[in-house]
């Protein structure tokens, strides 16, 4: 947690790239602050000493595309990093705007997760070796490399720590967002998952996902329902007029035709609503929807389950704020679906969006483990 | 499969990176990974996807791509699609 700002905005970003030894780069969400908290600088601590600073002053044209708020950064840091730094999440980003706001920048999950397979290479142990694994090597007195020993020692003992490996990236894959926003796809984003869904960055309400789901998804991506437009920052987003489904692009007025992009995005429109709706027949997936920060309605989440029902078994898993008696990360079973728990930004505790994202991960564990059983090798 | 099926499909993946990248200078290889392409996103992903849906008359779905790591794990999904029986 960032304590001791005068401006209580949170910056939010993430350190999506590290050059071994010095070179760190990442982005921070520059679009839509006020002028007052440009420009932004960035931190990089290790053990909390800074052995790296610089501004906020890329081009990131997939976050931003005003050239008055770049928002890419990329520093050479004072002292060496090595794949134990990435892997033991030693490193420590911070974004600081000019008026006092200040955000945590998580460390994308493939680049700790390739850290970390990097790191059990060198000691020519399993990819996909995780924490409980090389604690009960460690108990076993599995002789390891000497200098290793204590990197992994520090593994085993960060307790509840998820293990940022190609395993935890497997359970993250096995949930399929059924819209509302972003939340479930920028958790998966944080351990290294990227899997393609219809609705992963998309805004839907729950009625209105209840009626295209019902509707067998038709039409979706028909040029004829279909409208594109620049939001106030320049990306372009889709919208389904009749569902109402708004989706990102990620792609930026100021860099892309039209016209072609129309095309080639109703097609990708079309593929991943076919794709969604092999998904639901198949129950291959875990599908989510979430009332956060406010709980949906028994009855709206009764009629989701009905139709859901229509296509197969897929498992669904409704997600909501944590509270007393239910921490975040706990799961309980509703009637038909899985009730499970994460921290809130609007929590009294202020977590940070690495504490966010870690009770996303401990749910979506237990819910894999009860649909599934057994977890993927090398997941506790 | 034959060496000269696999050559063939690196060849139209060569075509099909020009157009979706607009770009004629990457060199493709079984290790080629989307972190070593700039631009090669999700979006590209499927704009590649589906021009080798287009191109093979075949389907790919999500699930099966969600296996594909390299280009040469993209290249042998094709494979196993077109191959004879």
């Amino acid at each position: 947690m960032i304590a001791g700002s005068a401006s209580t905005l949170r910056l939010r970003g993430m350190a999506d790239g590290v050059r071994l030894p010095r070179i760190v780069s990442g982005w921070v969400d520059t679009a839509r602050l006020p002028v007052s908290s440009i420009p932004v600088r960035i931190e990089i601590l290790r053990n909390g000493v800074v052995i790296g600073s610089g501004p906020v002053d890329r081009d990131r044209p997939d976050i931003s595309a005003d050239p008055a708020r770049p928002a890419g950064f990329q520093l050479t840091c004072s002292d060496e990093l090595d794949d134990s730094d990435l892997a033991l999440a030693r490193i420590a980003v911070i974004a600081r705007g000019v008026d006092g706001a200040t955000g945590e920048l998580p460390l994308y999950g493939r680049v700790r997760a390739e850290a970390l397979d990097r790191l059990l290479a060198r000691l020519g142990r399993p990819i996909g070796e995780t924490e409980a694994h090389l604690r009960s090597a460690l108990a076993a007195g599995d002789p390891l490399d000497a200098t290793m020993a204590g990197e992994l020692e520090a593994i085993a003992a960060s307790a509840g720590a998820i293990a940022p490996d190609r395993s935890m990236r497997e359970v993250m894959m096995a949930f399929e967002s059924l819209g509302q926003d972003c939340a479930l796809g920028s958790a998966q984003r944080h351990f290294g998952a990227e899997p393609l869904g219809l609705l992963r960055f998309s805004g839907i309400g729950l009625d209105a996902v209840r009626t295209a789901l019902a509707d067998r998804l038709r039409g979706v991506g028909d040029p004829a329902f279909t409208r594109m437009e620049p939001d106030d920052r320049g990306e372009f987003f889709t919208r389904d007029i009749r569902y109402h489904m708004q989706a990102h692009t990620f792609l930026f007025a100021a860099n892309e035709e039209r016209a072609p992009l129309f095309a080639r995005q109703c097609r990708k429109l079309q593929y991943l609503a076919r794709n969604l709706l092999d998904v639901l027949h198949e129950g291959s997936k875990i599908m989510v929807i979430h009332g956060l920060p406010d709980d949906l309605p028994d009855a709206g989440l009764r009629a989701l389950l009905a139709v859901l029902r229509g296509y197969g078994d897929c498992p669904l898993l409704y997600v909501r704020a944590a509270r007393p008696g239910l921490e975040a990360g706990e799961v309980v079973r509703g009637e038909g679906l899985f009730i499970g728990h994460v921290l809130v930004e609007d929590d009294a505790r202020r977590p940070s969006s690495h504490e966010i994202f870690e009770s996303w991960g401990r749910m979506c564990r237990r819910v894999h483990t009860l649909v599934h059983g057994a977890l993927p090798v090398g997941v506790p | 499969m034959s060496a000269a099926e696999e050559q063939a499909v690196y060849a139209r993946l060569a075509e099909i990176f020009r157009d979706v990248f607009g770009r004629a200078d990457i060199t493709l290889h079984p290790g080629l990974t989307a972190g070593d392409v700039v631009g090669w996103d999700s979006f590209r992903h499927v704009e590649i996807v589906l021009a080798l849906e287009d191109h093979y008359a075949i389907r790919i779905s999500t699930r099966e791509l969600e296996r594909v790591f390299t280009l040469g794990d993209l290249v042998a999904l094709v494979l196993g699609k077109t191959a004879s029986p």
